[in-house]
């Protein structure tokens, strides 16, 4: 994946969720797909609905909200769920 | 006039002329068949079913012998609706079972104005319990075992819901058991009425416990779900009640479906509440007694509060 | 010979196609056959919107009624799915900044047409330029498409003498997609001529490289589909939609005028004569008046009596209640005149030796 390389939510399509204690259930307008995320695919996910983001600004994003030690493995995790996501359609490209 | 009313003769004559057309739950099949089998079969299952008369049936089907070489040489049985095939033939042994999945597949494929989850329903004191499980997971099993005990059959496969009520419909069928689920329950439930044992089909041995006389008789009446109760089957606990998280049982019910992928927003929605009003557990065993007792004890708590 | 335009007769669904009010004076006897033809005909969720637009779904017996609204909530489905279809291919097929036009009932949903209302899909048909089809078949397949018949005839038979890839279909979501680069072969007995449909082709309001055909191009590519094809499993339907195209793109100024007009330079006219002719035998699509003296395209009147014949028995719905004793001589003639109408003899005749031989193989 390029560093400089943009990601955001799908566009053109709705996403309904349920919230469920601490997990999210997610629908997709689009592909008409239900899916579970886990507390951090939901934080990943409410990112990129806000705003568009690298790869880079979202694992910066995210060691503060969770409070944790930067490491190459967290940024590697974090790359590996994006494109979870985007298997989902649920992420893309900018265009 | 119910079909144990009807003589043997009056029995074959109105399957083979296609005007044999009974109620199930909500549902009206006319069935069509000159295969000795399927009249045996749904005189003897069927006994406590209402005849229907009045001209209308949700589902027109037929099982039938193919034409040509098929019907001597391995013979076959195919199962028409509308005339028309939906699935490949079956070994002509298996009329009766391949009947049973046909009337499934009508009704989970045509009745999309309800939510038609893949699960288990039985009720008692008014309130269902809703038990979602992929084959081989023992529902069947345990759905036989509380129908034998007193619990009211709505199905053994469908699990039916009005979405604009949040009520369970009953389709009250014959509760299809596999392998070693026939003799357990026969162990069981020895006062249980099961029909003839069909083997080598695509599910092992099959055969159908004919449903309770009581769950036929109120099949029009609906029930709020209270409990859904994933069941497991498990050679090493014998019996053991777990909550189960909201968020995974609606993804349980939701991949099992039916239909839920046709209900778009407002499926996911119903699934939603569903989950939220009732409450969710997954139940391991392997001793139906006890799990009897659990179950009893569910209703019992529930009804104190 | 009494006219065939006065025998206004026609079986049970037919007639409730026509005057929906009809649906009132149901009995449930007649309730039962018109859901059995109606779902033969891929027609039940119509049948729920016409209904429905005349207020009298709620007045239906709730026997009937559930069986409409099943078929609605399918066919709500079913354009949710078209919807994301096409918007995947337009993600596939985005760097190739080709206009992608879409045919038939993916281009009336998207283009917000009437006849969208209750459609069930099969598949997806898309028309590019010839020139980009290679390209096209790449992307596409770079995105999870694959042919479906991997047959090396039938692979040349698509693409030498066909006017479209091999059926594609997604290795995830199992969707069958039609790429053509023309409407009929270039064997074909009419010659319509493809850039000319792409010259004229509407952009899509909102959608990036998405276009529809012109009213006019889309109700004679209905009408050549519909009047070429040799295997007519949907001929009630595809009437159907013809008639709502009439009934809408009607209201236009001067449609009718430039429909002729656009036959005659498509060399389309006698599929458009045939679409009119049974359009309005079936559901009374109002033609005006003095169209009557441009009707060109008019056969013979020995093919149209036999056309008649045919036709009048092959579009009813394919169920026993709408059969006669010649209806599956009318439609086996019907398969091979759709051939014929596609490839010359020279090609036909060993074609359709290839393919029985092939069904006995099955």
């Amino acid at each position: 994946m390029k560093s400089d390389t943009r990601w955001q939510v799908l566009q053109g399509f709705e996403f309904l969720t349920h919230g469920f204690e601490d997990e999210l259930v997610i629908y997709h307008t689009g592909s008409g797909h239900t899916h579970l995320l886990s507390s951090l695919q939901s934080e990943v996910f409410s990112y990129l609905q806000k705003q568009p983001s690298t790869l880079q600004d979202l694992t910066s994003y995210l060691i503060t909200v969770f409070d944790i030690n930067a490491d190459s493995e967290f940024y590697a995790e974090i790359e590996k769920l994006l494109l979870s996501l985007y298997r989902f359609d649920i992420v893309e490209h900018c265009q | 006039m119910k079909i144990s009313d009807l003589s043997k003769a009056e029995l074959c004559s109105r399957l083979k002329k296609g005007k044999f057309c009974i109620s199930v739950g909500p549902f009206s099949f006319c069935i069509d068949s000159h295969i000795e089998e399927v009249i045996e079969g749904l005189g003897d299952l069927y006994a406590d079913y209402e005849l229907r008369d009045h001209g209308f049936a949700d589902f027109h089907i037929s099982l039938t012998r193919p034409k040509g070489i098929r019907r001597w040489l391995h013979p076959q049985v195919l199962f028409l609706f509308d005339g028309k095939t939906p699935f490949k033939p079956l070994p002509f042994s298996q009329a009766l079972p391949m009947m049973e999945w046909g009337m499934n597949w009508c009704i989970a494929n045509h009745m999309h104005h309800y939510l038609i989850l893949h699960a288990a329903v039985v009720e008692k004191n008014g309130q269902a319990v809703i038990m979602p499980g992929n084959p081989g997971a023992g529902k069947s099993t345990l759905c036989a075992a509380l129908v034998s005990r007193g619990w009211r059959l709505f199905s053994d496969e469908l699990a039916l819901m009005d979405i604009d009520e949040g009520t369970l419909i009953p389709v009250t069928r014959p509760v299809s058991l596999k392998n070693e689920s026939i003799s357990v329950i026969q162990t069981f439930s020895p006062n249980a009425h099961l029909g003839k044992s069909y083997a080598d089909t695509t599910k092992g041995t099959v055969a159908h416990m004919r449903p309770p006389k009581l769950s036929v008789e109120h099949a029009g009446h609906s029930a709020k779900p209270r409990w859904i109760i994933a069941p497991q089957y498990n050679k090493e606990i014998s019996s053991k009640l777990d909550t189960e998280s909201m968020a995974k049982m609606f993804m349980n019910l939701a991949e099992n479906a039916f239909n839920y992928h046709i209900h778009g927003p407002r499926g996911f929605d119903v699934l939603g509440k569903l989950v939220e009003d009732c409450d969710c557990y997954t139940y391991t065993y392997n001793d139906l007694d006890k799990a009897i007792d659990e179950f009893e004890q569910l209703v019992q708590i529930s009804s104190h509060h | 010979m009494i006219s065939i335009m006065s025998k206004l007769n026609g079986y049970l669904l037919v007639k409730i196609l026509r005057n929906s009010d009809l649906a009132n004076q149901l009995d449930l006897k007649q309730w039962d056959l018109v859901i059995r033809q109606a779902r033969r005909a891929d027609l039940l969720p119509q049948l729920y919107y016409d209904l429905n637009k005349k207020g009298i779904l709620k007045a239906l017996p709730q026997e009937a009624f559930c069986h409409l609204e099943s078929a609605y909530h399918l066919s709500v489905a079913h354009q949710q799915a078209v919807r994301w279809e096409v918007n995947r291919i337009q993600s596939a097929l985005r760097k190739l900044e080709v206009p992608v036009t879409l045919l038939k009932g993916a281009a009336y949903v998207l283009a917000d047409l009437p006849c969208a209302n209750g459609r069930l899909f099969s598949d997806v048909d898309i028309l590019v330029p010839k020139v980009v089809l290679d390209e096209a078949e790449q992307s596409l397949m770079a995105h999870g498409w694959m042919s479906v018949d991997t047959d090396p005839y039938d692979q040349r038979y698509y693409r030498q003498w066909m006017h479209e890839l091999p059926p594609l279909r997604h290795v995830k979501r199992q969707t069958s997609l039609d790429v053509h680069h023309s409407i009929l072969p270039e064997t074909a007995r009419w010659h319509p001529d493809a850039k000319k449909l792409l010259q004229a082709v509407k952009p899509l309001e909102g959608y990036e490289r998405l276009y529809v055909l012109s009213p006019v191009d889309m109700v004679l590519h209905s009408a050549t589909h519909l009047f070429s094809e040799g295997e007519i499993d949907h001929g009630l339907r595809d009437l159907y939609d013809l008639d709502a195209l009439l009934r809408d793109f009607g209201k236009q100024n001067d449609f009718w005028e430039l429909l002729y007009e656009r036959a005659r330079e498509m060399d389309l006219t006698r599929p458009l004569y045939y679409a009119l002719r049974y359009t309005q035998y079936f559901l009374e699509t109002p033609v005006p008046e003095s169209s009557g003296k441009r009707v060109t395209g008019q056969p013979v009147r020995a093919l149209r009596y036999l056309m008649d014949l045919l036709f009048q028995r092959a579009l009813n719905p394919d169920h026993p209640s709408c059969n006669d004793a010649f209806t599956g001589i009318a439609r086996w003639l019907l398969y091979l005149r759709g051939h014929y109408l596609r490839m010359p003899l020279y090609l036909l005749l060993p074609h359709l030796v290839r393919k029985s031989m092939r069904r006995n193989e099955v």
